[in-house]
This record gives structure tokens, C-alpha cells and sequence, in this order.
């Protein structure tokens, strides 16, 4: 019998703030450059090592990615201006949809006709697609480039390996930009970068609680200041505000969505331009408490994941037994963060694992999986991680889409087929009457 | 040309061979997934490395392991290898840091038809920085540790530099098997050519040394005929471990006079410089190699596609053909440059799709139509 119980529900306080810092980081992309900071090209990775060279910005390849993601005509036309230029629909449609944008020339125009060139390529490389995305854009613009693996094996090896290319990479900044790399700040920014990710996996952890004090739609958003700026000392304060605010509502039993007559978790990115779907559940009183994608933007003590459980790492680096002196200090501890404890978007042989763990860990009642046909990197290992889900007893849907790309999702048979999965576990719909009722106010 | 028929038996009875040469020899068999395994270290550690192939049959029996509307058929066709038990035979897996669709068959292969020995190598993406060579040095040192741990022997300098020795050998001697490529007559077919290369990916290479040596000598004397009109072409891919595909096109009125992909060049390319540590000789020799579209991630420098154009230049090409897997991200990724590169040094290109088996029907006018057209040019 599910669990009908009604639970309080609650604004989220911070929400706000975070949204403001995401706003500014924006409008940072188109000012940096004018009050003479650098403005760096890439996906974020090592902030804390960037902050060596000074204040920043970072586009993260499309600043008005979200504008393209709620105009479906315009994110269609993006990707068929990718394709007409030959990045055909087997690579990644983010990273299409990316490009399309580039070759269309509004990347980097703001509102009011600002136009910015990035003044290097600095791409961390989880994933190759990044890497040879990247690799179009610096030719395109003619700019430096700097690609930094990020190793997902563990080994003596490996973590020498980036510590070795850090080094490599801040000689590389100085030397194209002819900027001195200040150690101070690389010793702060690190630091700030192992708490938020650290911070985050705190936050996460409450989620486990009955009723979940969050949902993975707050939790999308909310990780964004994170994923842009986790080098900045007010990005690492609220989220130090989050998790005291997260505890206070797990303490008051605030639930994320009123209702929790089932737990889910979400494996992959959602459809970016469906945000919505990650709501669809509350109809059956259903909520997401978790995904891979979120957890992977945050720090946990081992990702040994195949015999531990998640835990969040320690709060400081110091508690991780790091010495924070020196460059080399603080490059070995981003190689630890990077390699040990925050999860790898190439992770394939470890998915099955860690999934089953994230679902008995959030005590979830079953798995929902999107594959988006595009990227390789996270789908890897999927199938694998379905039969060793059903395999542990917690049933799993998977719904075809696609991060990015409009055209790969049917929407009415994605729907169809999760009514399907809920009705299979027992969940009819909330009755209107219930929804009246305030049922899933909250944002 | 001269002894093919012995390359292709091995090739087709590949499974036999193996199990032969183990009862013969007593030792270990170990299969690859990627060619930048250094396979010198399982050779001086008395295994042999294989390749592992498909079978290019349809297939159903890894849908439930690897999607089939998103992995690349190479991919899918090795993995059935190992689930429907043609490989059975296997003491040890290996692969290095490749794509994430090989990774898949890696993974999905250890976990439901478990070897003895399994291991994959960390290879840097990013791999023309003084910190990358370290890297491959240090994870081959930490591979020959593992392996010989697994063997129980240690693996001595000598052994390395033999092994060394018998590799470059090979190197050396498929390379001039490809320079007799460069005549207006070539003395062999692409087919054949690819059924030599294939043939020392899964037999000892000393023993494929040593046929190779009576192949040279036997092509020595074949006297070369007059010129003709046939294009000569360069065939670019990623795993093109498919004679019929390359015999296809020959059959057509052309010669595939060189390549540039995983089962053809790339595989022989660079010898391993023999001084000081032998571990880490080889792994240079791997960092060296022509990369493939995996490794050559910088920019401005391509160096695949400056080693493509060079393969054109000595092998006088007049057109390329882009064997591409379907759902192969990253070779695909290349695509736009390498077409553009080409067409800007004169070569025109003609991209073909492709999964299990070779769509005959679909290629026939395509290429036809290219190849009318580079005569065209040429006349
Ligand atoms: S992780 Fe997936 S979506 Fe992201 S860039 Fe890589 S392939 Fe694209
Ligand atoms: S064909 Fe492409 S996708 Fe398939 S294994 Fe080779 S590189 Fe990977």
C-alpha cells in the first residue's frame, strides 16, 4: 500500500540566491574581460587552479544555453546548422547544439550586442566529446587550447599524471597570458572547491531522509552556482546556508513535493528542454530524490562504490588529512578530489554498482533511466546497471530522449510509458481533490 | 600474391591457432580490445597476445548489455565473440583507455564470461605532453608488474628487448610490404594487404615474421606490368577488420593502396627505440604512433590528419574512402575537418557507413560514382 501521507511543504530560502549568482556569472562573462580579468572558454573543472591566474570567467561554452533549451524552434534549428556542417546525429547533442550555436555566432553576444572572445580554451576532460568539441571551437576562434585529462582509473600513476598536467597547465597560462600565477589564491580557491563539492554531498545526504527535504529538480538547479563557480567564497557560503537550511526542514519533516508514495532516482541528464518531466512523477505523489548527474557534482569520501557505500567527504581538505601549504599541496589535493572522490562522467565499470548503491543508499522504490542516444559518456554501462538493478529487486524504466535535442523525444510516449511503469507499482494518479488541496505548491 | 591463402587460414581459423599454440607451447593466451595495449610486455612475458575480432554476423545476444541503436557494431561484434564462448580459450582480457564503446564490451565481457586475468591500461587522452609520457611509462611498468604477478615470473630486461626485437621486425617488415604499395602496379591488393596485417594480429609475431620474410622475397620477383587507369585509394576508418569490405571496392575498379586505421597502419606504424629502460621504450613507441582520433585532441596541431595527408603524398592517392562506423562519435567528430583537409590537398573523399556486414547493395553506385569521377578528374 503506498505511502499517502501529506507532508508540509516549504519555499526554498536560498533558492533566490542561488538563482542571483547564476545571474551574475552571466553577466560576468561580458565584463570580465573590460575590468581586465581573463575570460576562459570551457566546461568547469579545477576552479580552485584557474583562480591562480586571478578573478575569471568561464563560459561554459553556450552563456544562453537556457534561453535555447525553452525555445524549441531555435534549439532545432541550432542543431541542423551543426549537421549541415557535418557533426551528424551520432555525437552529442549538447555538444551539437554547442556548436550549431557557435557557427551561428551567437555564443558569445549578449542582449545588448556585447560581443567576447574567450581568451583561451581551458577544457577539463572527463569525456572526449568535450575534448574534441573544444578542439573545433579553439581552431575556430584561433586560440589557445589546453586540454587537461581527468583521469577515472585510481593508480599511483595516474594521480602523478594530474598533478604533473596542473603544473603543466599553469605554466601554459602564464606563458600565453603573461600573467603570474599567484599561489595564494590557488591555495583558496582549492580549498573553497573541495568544501562546496564536499558541501554539496552533505546537502545530498539529508535527501535521504523520509519525506525528502529536496527533490532532484531543486537539486538541478540549485547545484548551478557550483558547477560555474565553486572558487568564490560566496558561492561556498550558500551553500553552507543550503545545508543549514536543508537540516532545519529535514528536522521539521518538509517534504520536497507534499507527497512521497514513491522514491525515484534519475540516471542521466533529464531532457534539458523538459525540464518538467522531473515533476511528472508528483502526479502519482511520486519524487525523484536523487540522480547519478547530481551526485556526480559533489565530493564523497571513496568511490569505491563496488564495496562502500556513498558518504560525503569530509567537509575540509585538512579533515582528508591534505597539509594545504604549498602549489604542490594543493594540486595533489584537487588530483584526490578529482580522482577519489567526486564520481567520473566516464565511469563505465563501475555503474551497476554505484546505482544500486545510490537506489538502497536513498531508499528509493525504482530507477529511471534516460538515455539520450547522443552521449556515449553516461549511457556507458546502462544496460548493465538495469539488469544489475532488477537484479537487486528495484524495478527500472527506461525512456528514450535526449539532453538536447527536441527531436529525439516524443513526449507523449515517454508519458505513456511512465504511467505504464507506475501503474505496474501500484501507484494510480492523485485525485484532483488531493491537488487542490496544495498538494506540490512548492517550486 | 604470394602465400596469401596461408595469412587467410590464420585469420579465419584464428581460434584454432590459439588453442593450438597453446597445447603446443603451454602457455597463455591473452585478448585485446585496443591497440595501444603494449603488447611487447605479454610477449616477453611468454603469453600470446590476439586481437580480438568479430564475426560480422547479425547478432542479437548483446542487446541486453550494450544498446544497439547507439554502440558502434565493432563494439557489439566483439562482445558476442565473448558471450557466445568463440573465445572460451582466453586466460586474459586487456584493454587500454579507448572509447567508451569498447569499454563497454570490456566491462560487460568481464562480467559474464570472466577470465583468469584481466586488466585495462590508463592511456592519457592527452598525449603529447612530457606529463603523458610519464604516464604510459609508469602505467606499462604497472601492467608488466600485474602480469607477471599473474604469471608467477618475472619479466627480465632481456625478455622486454627480445620482444622488442620480434615487434619492430614485424613493424619493419609490413611497412615494406606497404611500400611495394607506392609502385603504379602494386604487387598486392588492399585485401590482401589487410589479410597479411590481420593475420599478425592474432598469430605469434615471430612466426608471422618469418612468413612474412618468404612473402618479401617471393614479391621481389614479380615483375611489374604496365601502368593502368585504376584509382589508387586511401582507405581511412577506425576497425576495418573486414576483407570483404576492401575487396568490394577493388572489385570495382580500384586499388586500396594504403590506409590509415586501427587493423592497417596505425597497428605497425613506429618501432620502439632500443635503449635505455625497455619498459619505457615501448610505452614511448606507443605514445609515438600515429593517434587516433581518441588521442588527437590538441589544437592547432591535428596529427592525425597530418599523418593522413602524408600517407597520401607517398602513396600518390586520388581519393580517400571514409569507412565510418555507424554511431562512432568521435571518428565522426573528425569528419568535417578531414574531409575539408583532403579536399583542400586535392583528394576527393567518399564517406561510407557501415555496421555488421558490408551493405553491398547501398555502396555499389556510391562508389561507382566516385570513382567515375576521380577518373574524370585524372583525365
Ligand atoms: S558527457 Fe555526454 S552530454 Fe556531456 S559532453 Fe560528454 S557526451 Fe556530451
Ligand atoms: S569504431 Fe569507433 S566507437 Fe567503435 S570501438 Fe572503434 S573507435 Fe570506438
Amino acid at each position: 500500500m503506498p505511502n499517502y501521507q501529506r507532508y508540509e511543504t516549504k519555499q526554498i530560502e536560498c533558492w533566490k540566491k542561488a538563482e542571483e549568482l547564476r545571474r551574475s556569472h552571466r553577466r560576468h562573462i561580458f565584463e570580465a574581460q573590460a575590468q581586465g580579468e581573463l575570460l576562459i572558454h570551457g566546461m568547469c573543472y579545477f576552479h580552485g587552479m584557474l583562480n591562480g591566474m586571478g578573478d575569471y570567467a568561464i563560459t561554459e561554452y553556450t552563456p544562453y544555453f537556457r534561453a535555447l533549451m525553452s525555445d524549441t524552434k531555435e534549439a532545432i534549428r541550432t542543431h541542423e546548422i551543426a549537421e549541415a556542417r557535418g557533426f551528424g546525429q551520432d555525437i552529442c547533442s549538447s555538444m551539437r547544439c554547442h556548436l550549431g550555436a557557435l557557427f551561428q555566432g551567437f555564443g558569445l553576444i549578449n542582449k545588448e550586442g556585447v560581443r567576447v572572445k574567450p581568451d583561451f580554451v581551458f577544457q577539463g576532460l572527463p569525456c572526449t566529446t568535450l575534448a574534441k568539441t573544444s578542439q573545433i571551437y579553439a581552431d575556430y576562434w584561433g586560440i589557445p587550447y589546453f586540454t587537461m585529462d581527468i583521469p577515472s582509473q585510481d593508480s599511483p600513476a595516474t594521480m602523478d599524471y594530474l598533478v604533473a598536467e596542473l603544473q603543466e597547465a599553469i605554466e601554459w597560462m602564464e606563458k600565453i597570458t603573461g600573467r603570474e600565477f599567484d599561489d595564494e589564491r590557488l591555495l583558496h580557491g582549492a580549498r573553497n572547491e573541495w568544501r562546496g563539492l564536499s558541501l554539496f554531498a552533505q546537502i545530498l545526504d539529508l535527501c535521504r531522509a523520509v519525506p525528502s527535504p529536496l527533490d532532484a529538480r531543486h537539486l538541478f538547479a540549485l547545484q548551478v552556482p557550483l558547477v560555474l563557480v565553486r572558487q568564490r567564497d560566496d558561492v561556498i557560503q550558500l551553500y553552507e546556508e543550503m545545508l543549514e537550511e536543508t537540516k532545519e526542514r529535514v528536522r521539521q519533516g518538509i517534504s520536497a513535493r507534499g507527497y512521497e508514495t514513491c522514491r525515484l532516482i534519475h540516471g542521466g541528464f533529464p531532457p534539458m528542454f523538459y525540464m518538467g518531466i522531473l515533476r511528472y512523477p508528483s502526479q502519482f505523489g511520486g519524487v525523484y530524490v536523487g540522480g547519478d548527474l547530481i551526485h556526480i557534482y559533489a565530493a564523497w569520501d571513496t568511490l569505491d562504490l563496488k564495496n562502500r557505500d556513498w558518504v560525503a567527504a569530509p567537509a575540509t581538505p585538512e579533515e582528508a588529512g591534505h597539509t594545504l601549504r604549498t602549489r604542490e599541496d594543493a594540486l595533489r589535493m584537487l588530483a584526490d578530489l578529482y580522482i577519489r572522490r567526486r564520481p567520473h562522467m566516464c565511469r563505465v565499470e563501475a555503474k551497476a554498482e554505484e546505482y544500486v548503491k545510490l537506489a538502497q543508499g536513498w531508499k528509493a522504490d525504482a530507477f529511471v533511466i534516460h538515455i539520450d542516444r547522443g552521449c556515449k559518456n553516461l549511457q556507458a554501462g546502462v544496460l548493465e546497471a538495469k539488469l544489475s538493478l532488477e537484479e537487486a529487486g528495484i524495478p527500472t524504466l527506461l525512456y528514450e530522449g535526449s539532453g538536447y535535442d527536441p527531436r529525439d523525444l516524443s513526449e507523449s510516449q515517454v508519458l505513456d510509458r511512465f504511467d505504464a511503469f507506475m501503474e505496474n507499482l501500484g501507484l494510480p494518479r492523485i485525485g484532483e481533490e488531493e491537488k487542490r488541496s496544495g498538494y506540490g505548491v512548492v517550486r | 600474391m604470394t602465400g596469401v591463402d596461408r595469412y587467410q587460414q590464420i585469420v579465419d581459423g584464428r581460434h584454432q591457432y590459439a588453442q593450438e599454440w597453446k597445447a603446443r607451447t603451454g602457455g597463455r593466451v591473452v585478448g585485446y580490445l585496443c591497440t595501444y595495449v603494449p603488447e611487447e610486455v605479454f610477449y616477453a612475458a611468454g603469453t600470446l597476445p590476439v586481437r580480438v575480432m568479430g564475426s560480422h554476423e547479425t547478432q542479437d545476444i548483446t542487446d541486453r548489455h550494450i544498446f544497439p541503436t547507439m554502440w558502434c557494431a565493432y563494439c557489439r561484434d566483439c562482445l558476442a565473440q565473448g558471450l557466445q564462448g568463440r573465445y572460451d580459450y582466453l586466460d586474459g582480457l586487456v584493454s587500454a583507455w579507448c572509447c567508451q564503446h569498447i569499454r563497454q564490451t570490456y566491462d560487460s565481457w568481464l562480467r559474464h564470461a570472466p577470465v583468469e586475468f584481466s586488466y585495462q591500461m590508463y592511456v592519457p587522452n592527452s598525449l603529447y605532453r612530457p606529463s603523458a609520457r610519464t604516464c604510459v611509462a609508469a602505467e606499462t611498468r604497472e601492467m608488466a608488474r600485474a602480469v607477471s604477478a599473474w604469471t608467477g615470473r618475472p619479466i627480465s630486461d632481456e625478455a622486454l628487448e627480445g620482444a622488442a626485437q620480434v615487434y619492430n621486425t614485424n613493424r619493419r617488415l609490413l611497412r615494406q610490404l606497404y611500400e611495394l604499395r607506392q609502385a603504379d602496379i602494386p604487387p598486392i591488393s588492399g585485401a590482401e594487404a589487410l589479410t597479411v596485417v590481420l593475420a599478425g594480429m592474432v598469430m605469434d609475431k615471430a612466426e608471422h615474421n618469418r612468413l612474412l620474410e618468404e612473402t618479401l622475397s617471393g614479391l621481389g620477383e614479380v615483375s611489374v606490368g604496365p601502368t593502368d587507369d585504376l584509382p589508387r585509394l586511401l582507405l581511412l576508418g577506425s576497425e576495418i577488420d573486414d576483407r570483404e569490405i576492401v575487396g568490394f571496392v577493388e572489385s570495382l575498379g580500384a586499388r586500396v593502396v594504403t590506409d590509415e586505421h586501427c587493423n592497417g597502419t596505425r597497428y605497425f606504424w613506429g618501432e620502439v627505440t632500443l635503449n635505455g629502460d625497455m619498459l619505457s621504450a615501448i610505452a614511448n613507441r606507443y605514445v609515438d604512433r600515429p593517434p587516433c582520433p581518441h588521442k588527437d585532441v590538441d589544437s592547432p596541431q591535428h596529427r592525425r590528419l597530418d599523418h593522413v595527408l602524408d600517407l597520401a603524398r607517398q602513396w600518390r592517392v586520388q581519393g580517400a574512402l571514409i569507412v565510418q562506423q555507424k554511431f562512432c562519435d568521435l571518428y565522426r567528430y573528425e569528419m568535417p575537418l578531414m574531409e575539408s583537409i583532403l579536399r583542400d590537398n586535392g583528394i576527393p573523399s567518399l564517406m561510407l557507413e557501415v555496421e555488421f556486414t558490408l551493405p553491398a547493395g547501398q555502396w555499389r553506385t556510391r562508389i561507382e560514382a566516385f570513382l567515375e569521377t576521380i577518373q574524370q578528374e585524372v583525365l
